[in-house]
């Protein structure tokens, strides 16, 4: 047996204790709405689906019925519903609320969803009225949708001139992004890893000089630059991972 | 129109187990198992935990079409061991690797916020328009993690003993 293989590196077993490789966290920057964090210690697969599961799985809520009352505006009723089911909401206490198909009710209750309605009448002469995510009435005030800053005028709906009128009823359903992506709770997922590609996990396309050619990695500071000229390691295994999850 | 329904992507249909395995007529110690509505956020976690056995001989898996959300395992062992078991080893390292990385992140979450809250200024030049994550240390200690797999006690993910996540239908 190769000597160099450390078994229990390997197995992450020593005895009956396990001491397999403890993945390791660290966060660099930190906003209401975006984290930059990196991953080390672990591999691939689990990194990769830490960035599936966030991109997928993760529970939020989101307007999934729509019950038009009146809509007199240019727009067509399922244009709005499209719409009103993209508002983000704020999901935080989506854990508290069931999932419908888990429900012993019918259809939806205040157990499993959160009423929502919008009435809108525009009544001014020559003025063209902005419906936007503010009107929106929640039954809740836990789930009510959210604007980046104070001063956000949050996501615009329709455009009503005078005489038209919105009265809509929504309910608000938890989801996964699986099943649609309005329920994802993350804008982008920026995923990094090997900055230098020692790897050799892709191969840069160039027309005279690969180096001059490609921007450096942001990231490219935070491990060392291959020597020129450095033999391959086909053995190496990629060990950090660079997220920005927005 | 003839557009499956999204729901089949994780919605187990009644009587359908989650996992169900067969052993392979001609190999031994080789079993191919069947995971129902998972995906490769499962499947490649998996494989990679019993790549690191060393009693594992061969893991690999394969979703075998895109429009059936079935994870398809296949594991060889070496003969001191059974393929079952060295998924459920598998299966309970991955949990335990989970809630140690989540455990970290809670911890680094509140290092990070406590840092903002003793230096507020530096943090609002950054980041004007937002508002930052302020918090004191205390609040920031149980910071809520949602959406988690049940964590399982680092006891239940010691080698060797296995305790079935109630969660999961598995029948050893």
């Amino acid at each position: 047996m190769n000597p160099q293989i450390d078994l229990t590196d390997r197995n992450g077993l020593q005895g009956d204790k396990w001491v397999g490789p403890k993945p390791e966290i660290k966060i660099q920057d930190l906003t209401e709405e975006n984290i930059r964090f990196t991953l080390s210690n672990t591999d691939l697969s689990m990194a990769n689906a830490l960035r599936r599961i966030m991109i997928s799985e993760v529970p939020t809520i989101a307007i999934d019925m729509v019950e038009i009352e009146l809509n007199t505006s240019v727009l067509a009723d399922e244009f709005i519903a499209h719409r009103l089911g993209l508002i983000p909401l704020d999901s935080t206490e989506a854990e508290k609320i069931k999932y419908t198909r888990d429900c012993s009710c019918s259809q939806y209750c205040p157990i499993c969803s959160v009423e929502m309605t919008l009435n809108v009448k525009c009544t001014q002469e020559n003025v063209t009225k902005d419906v936007t995510s503010k009107d929106l009435i929640s039954s809740d005030p836990r789930v009510v949708p959210i604007y980046s800053g104070k001063n956000a005028p949050g996501v615009l709906i329709a455009k009503l001139r005078k005489g038209q009128e919105l009265k809509i009823k929504c309910i608000a359903k938890k989801g996964v992004a699986k099943e649609h992506a309005k329920w994802s709770p993350c804008a982008a997922i920026a995923f990094e890893y090997d900055p230098h590609n020692r790897l050799r996990h892709t191969e840069y396309w160039f027309e005279e000089d690969e180096k001059k050619e490609w921007p450096k990695s942001k990231v490219g500071a935070e491990e060392p630059e291959p020597s020129e000229g450095e033999p391959f390691d086909y053995n190496l295994k990629p060990n950090k991972f660079y997220f920005n999850v927005e | 129109m003839n557009a499956p329904d999204r729901f089949e992507l994780f919605i187990i249909p009644d009587g359908v187990k989650k996992i169900t395995y067969t052993y392979d007529p001609k190999i031994d110690n080789a079993a191919t198992f069947v995971i129902q509505k998972e995906d490769h956020s499962l499947g490649n976690l998996i494989r990679y935990s019993l790549l690191k056995e060393p009693q594992v001989i061969f893991a690999g898996y394969k979703m075998p079409h895109p429009l059936e959300h079935v994870v398809v395992l296949k594991v060889m062992t070496t003969k001191d061991t059974k393929p079952e078991a060295m998924v459920a080893k598998a299966i309970n390292d991955s949990i335990a690797e989970v809630s140690h990385l989540r455990a970290k992140f809670v911890e680094e979450l509140g290092r990070v916020r406590t840092q903002m809250a003793a230096a507020p200024d530096k943090a609002g030049e950054k980041d004007q328009d937002h508002e930052i994550l302020h918090s004191t240390p205390q609040q920031a200690q149980p910071v809520q993690l949602r959406h988690q797999e049940p964590i399982v006690t680092p006891e239940s993910s010691q080698p060797g003993v296995y305790l079935p996540n109630p969660n999961v239908d598995m029948d050893f």
